[in-house]
């Protein structure tokens, strides 16, 4: 890898991480647990971007790095999935009504 | 055959998060919506760098373009996230 | 609460549902609800937003941005002069008139449905990237 290279990467990690911060920053000031998704996953991608670099030792073992790559992709899904889990809640109750309590 | 369900994943998820961002924001013209749902776009587009660089010229190495289009995407999300209204 | 904004009582509306509907569509804040308050008990005066935003408590900035809101709602006239903006309290139609009317009765009557209404409206946009990625059929 260039020297060139390392600092695209080093950009790349830092910009990933900041973008993580600004989504935990969204989820204090809403409340809302689904920006924690996004963050997760920012943090996550920018981990398997370390683990990737043959530059960095003890790391450069690709294929954990896609691994971790995998699971940043997942925390989106589950992101989505959190965010629509009333739904389905919802459209249940909404067919059967429950008693006021 | 793990590879190419990675490449899907990510693939699927990028393509998706650029839809609904831009859906909503063609619905409410939240403009960090736009942004978002650039940077996705460009990491779908990145994603399809990876998997030239790594099946097809399988002799070049196209990792310095890679990183570069990466940062074009966060050069791209950073700003909204940073000026775009909360 | 973001399911059902809609302030309940032992099961039932304290104060009607066109009123709370109209809170939450129209109103941002208690300023502009005082503000749509004190021009609807004169309603023949040109408010100056400055003198309007020294009752409020508020900067004449922040005043006027809430009137032009108001005003969007189609609550207020607005009118400029070489002095500044004024305001005057003018409802669209007569249904706009009449809620505003019901509005000052409840909001007498139960300050607290009234005022929880309006803080329960989020104060950040980024809700709707959250709502970007919700599967339910939206409303526009």
């Amino acid at each position: 890898m260039t020297p060139l290279t390392h600092v695209l990467l080093g950009a790349v990690i830092m910009g990933d991480l900041i973008a993580s911060l600004f989504f935990v920053r969204f989820w204090k000031i809403t409340g809302d647990r689904f920006f924690l998704f996004f963050a997760a996953s920012f943090i996550a991608i920018a981990v398997s971007r370390v683990v990737v670099d043959e530059g960095i030792p003890p790391f450069g073992y690709e294929p954990y790095g896609y691994m971790i790559r995998v699971l940043s992709y997942l925390f989106i899904i589950a992101g989505i999935l959190y965010k629509n889990r009333g739904t389905r809640e919802s459209r249940a109750m909404a067919r059967s009504p429950v008693p006021q309590e | 055959m793990v590879p190419t369900f990675v490449y899907g994943l990510a693939m699927a998820t990028a393509l998706m998060c650029a839809w609904m961002l831009m859906q909503a924001y063609q619905r409410t013209h939240y403009r960090l919506l736009f942004w978002c749902s650039l940077f996705f776009s460009i990491a779908a587009i990145n994603n399809v760098f990876l998997v030239v660089d790594k099946l097809v010229f399988a002799e070049v190495d196209l990792t310095v373009y890679r990183y570069a289009v990466a940062l074009l995407g966060l050069l791209v999300l950073l700003p909204g996230l940073i000026l775009e209204r909360e | 609460m973001n399911e059902d904004p809609f302030q309940k009582f032992d099961g039932e509306q304290v104060v009607p549902l066109e009123v709370q509907h109209f809170v939450l569509e129209r109103i941002k804040s208690i300023a502009q609800l005082e503000a749509l308050i004190m021009m609807r008990n004169a309603p023949d005066t040109w408010w100056p937003s400055s003198s309007m935003a020294e009752r409020l408590y508020i900067s004449e900035r922040a005043c006027r941005a809430e009137l032009e809101a108001l005003k969007e709602e189609g609550l207020l006239a607005a009118h400029q002069d070489d002095i500044g903006w004024r305001f005057r309290y003018a409802p669209a139609d007569g249904e706009l008139r009449e809620l505003i009317d019901r509005l000052v009765y409840y909001y007498g009557k139960h300050l607290v449905v009234i005022s929880n209404l309006i803080h329960s409206k989020p104060r950040t946009r980024l809700h709707e990237f959250s709502e970007a990625f919700s599967l339910k059929k939206k409303d526009s």
